[in-house]
């Protein structure tokens, strides 16, 4: 289904992503798709959050704007459900960097994914997020990084909007569309 | 190898069918293919080298280097397969001025 603010066909996939926004090093692409996305209705709550320099988190994120709703949808989910004190490191989101165990870019080099309580979630280790947590994500559109297989490429920090493959279960990613 | 696909189709009990999914197996079929076909073109240009040297019929090195030619075809037309298989996807719309 076409999200007309975005003209994104939800659910998309992460092989489709350079053919969406184009090559995240060349110049029209910040300028096109990257913005300062405000979360500052939910500083109340996240107020205890820090950010990867120790600072508290201001609740702006600077990455992709086809973020930005269903980040909100999820941040509203956690918020209803009495997880916000889950959430204690914002680590990071746009960011031009290779995969990680792959060779094509990350991600976060179109500001697709974000990175959360980097510490306790370390890339290859057991993510400590709770099933609730990561629900809250899915259901927003969000492919979570635990997940992914083999064990020592399991990134339970990461959140990212495209797809890897379509999954069953209560972890799989809900297709998105702007309501 | 079986094992390995085996176990990937039945992860998660999920319905495997993304694209890089799908561009992936046809990738690792055509590379499969690729191998064979151009350890065949290496021996029907070596063949035809020395077809030409003894100044003899060369039949069978056309017909290698049909068969090469014909997988060369054939790879082209699998890596436009995989292309065509994540579909035409165009470009996000810009998002709105700051």
């Amino acid at each position: 289904m076409v999200d007309p603010k975005t003209g994104i066909d939800f659910p998309f996939f992460q092989s489709q992503v350079p053919s969406l926004f184009g090559t995240p090093t060349g110049p029209p692409f910040p300028e096109t798709y990257l913005r300062t996305m405000d979360f500052s209705e939910f500083a109340e709550v996240f107020a205890h959050v820090q950010d990867f320099m120790g600072d508290s988190w201001n609740c702006r994120i600077y990455g992709n704007y086809v973020l930005e709703d269903p980040l909100r949808v999820a941040f509203r989910a956690i918020c209803d459900q009495g997880l916000a004190r889950e959430l204690q490191t914002f680590d990071g989101c746009f960011n031009i960097k290779k995969m990680k165990g792959g060779t094509g870019y990350s991600m976060h080099s179109w500001g697709l994914a974000i990175d959360l309580n980097a510490a306790s979630n370390p890339f290859g280790g057991d993510p400590a997020f709770s099933d609730n947590l990561v629900i809250c994500f899915a259901q927003a559109g969000f492919e979570w990084g635990g997940l992914w297989q083999p064990d020592y490429l399991r990134d339970g920090m990461h959140f990212q909007l495209p797809w890897i493959k379509v999954r069953s279960g209560p972890l799989a990613p809900t297709p998105w569309v702007a309501q | 190898m079986m094992e390995y696909v085996r176990e990937f189709f039945k992860k998660d009990d999920s319905i495997v069918n993304s694209p890089t999914v799908i561009a992936t197996f046809i990738t690792a079929v055509l590379t499969a293919l690729a191998i064979p076909v151009t350890i065949l073109g290496m021996f029907a240009v070596y063949h035809h080298v020395w077809v030409l040297n003894k100044g003899l019929d060369s039949s069978v090195t056309t017909l290698l280097l049909g068969l090469a030619g014909g997988g060369g075809v054939g790879m082209g037309a699998g890596y436009a397969a995989a292309r065509f298989s994540r579909g035409y996807v165009p470009m996000a719309k810009p998002a709105p001025p700051e």
